[in-house]
């Protein structure tokens, strides 16, 4: 669709505030949760996750395990809830069927932190129940 | 093709988050806000808003398509007002795209829930109008007719004159969902009964637990919106006059509030 977003060289009304910046350090944390999920390191893992989320986390990393391992990984989207960002990523290495997981990352204690996942590499989306 | 497809075979480019209303609302809980909706006192009130808006359109869109391809049985008329709906529907997500850029957002900076779509697995072409066109396009009475008030309060007629634009449009569409509920129904009083119901579980999902009041009740929070202050309401407003230009009737309408109320006990 034309004429989307900041133009100046169109007519019309230009936008009135500017978009939310994506804060690198969630970024940064995603990138290394998906470095240390892609080693099943389960431990790494779970000092990056609130608490009442880290047996999800184990059970992540043993699904990762098995199918994996992984030496590459691509973050595929991102979007927020408020203050709290959804990541769907994707784990690759050659011979293994590709690893899709969606996170939830939060700020907590002053430090991004995993606060959800699901594991959609078998599902046919998010809203699979 | 396949009919009443389900929810979770709804095509979505890759890039795209989605995430179930019951996480999303989990999501809002964890950050200490309600579970429901972005709130109108919240600072991403608009783009929030817009955003939820735009994907419903989407999802509205597709539901009238599918709506028309599942019952290939319904009267001709039936289907006539569901193409033109899905016509409707596709120029205002391409209002609300716009409009997410006005505000300073873009399609896709929020996920998108499978709410609308949900109500597209009913089997009954009398449910599904009860459902989306009366239930959800009722609501989008409210949302939209709370949307122009802030506007105008915002001096913004941008916004304003666009979801004016709009809810012209879905006061057609729940008037074509109460016109066919009753006819696709006549003579079969309990027919019509699930229909109701169905609507009403639909109502029920988004009476926001005292998160909705009428407009009148509606207390009143200082808020900043860019670079502007307004005085505005804290709650989710139901729109009495938009709702019976849409074919509502007062005790329908006197229900719904009730229903809003009532939850805020709990
Ligand atoms: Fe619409
Ligand atoms: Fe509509």
């Amino acid at each position: 669709m034309p004429d989307l977003g900041f133009r100046k060289n169109v007519m019309g009304p230009q936008p009135i505030a500017e978009r939310t910046a994506t804060p690198p350090e969630m970024l940064e944390a995603a990138n290394r949760f998906l470095q240390l999920l892609a080693e099943a390191d389960a431990d790494g893992l779970c000092a990056m996750t609130v608490e009442q989320t880290r047996d999800e986390v184990s059970r992540l990393a043993e699904a990762v395990r098995q199918a994996g391992p992984y030496n590459e990984n691509r973050i595929v989207a991102s979007a927020r809830t408020n203050r709290h960002y959804w990541i769907k990523a994707e784990l690759k290495a050659s011979g293994a069927k590709p690893f899709l997981v969606q996170l939830r990352l939060g700020e907590h204690d002053g430090r991004w932190k995993i606060w959800e996942t699901m594991n959609l590499t078998d599902a046919r989306s998010a809203w699979t129940r | 093709m396949q009919r009443f497809l389900p929810v979770d075979k709804l095509a979505r480019p890759e890039n795209y988050i989605l995430v179930s209303l019951d996480r999303m609302r989990q999501a809002r809980v964890d950050q200490g806000l309600t579970p429901f909706n972005a709130m109108p006192y919240e600072e991403d009130f608009l783009r929030a808003r817009l955003h939820g808006i735009c994907a419903g359109e989407m999802q509205a869109m597709e539901a009238a398509g599918r709506t028309l391809f599942d019952f290939p049985d319904a009267p001709w008329e039936f289907q006539l007002d569901m193409a033109r709906q899905v016509w409707d529907e596709s120029r205002h997500a391409e209002i609300y795209m716009k409009l997410l850029e006005y505000v300073g957002s873009y399609l896709g900076e929020f996920p998108e829930s499978e709410v609308l779509w949900s109500c597209t697995q009913v089997d009954d072409p009398a449910c599904r109008v009860a459902g989306i066109n009366r239930g959800l396009e009722g609501l989008a009475c409210d949302v939209f007719e709370q949307l122009i008030r802030l506007a105008q309060k915002m001096g913004d007629p941008v916004i304003e004159r666009a979801v004016d634009y709009v809810l012209a449009d879905e006061i057609t569409h729940v008037r074509m969902g109460s016109k066919w509920m009753r006819k696709l129904t006549e003579g079969d009083p309990e027919r019509l009964k699930r229909a109701q119901q169905f609507q009403e579980n639909i109502d029920n999902l988004f009476n926001f637990s005292g998160g909705r009041t009428t407009q009148e009740e509606a207390a009143q929070v200082h808020q900043k919106l860019g670079d502007k202050e307004i005085e505005f309401d804290s709650t989710l407003t139901i729109a009495r006059e938009a709702r019976l230009l849409a074919g509502f009737n007062e005790e329908e309408i006197e229900r719904l509030v009730k229903a809003a109320s009532r939850s805020a006990a709990y």
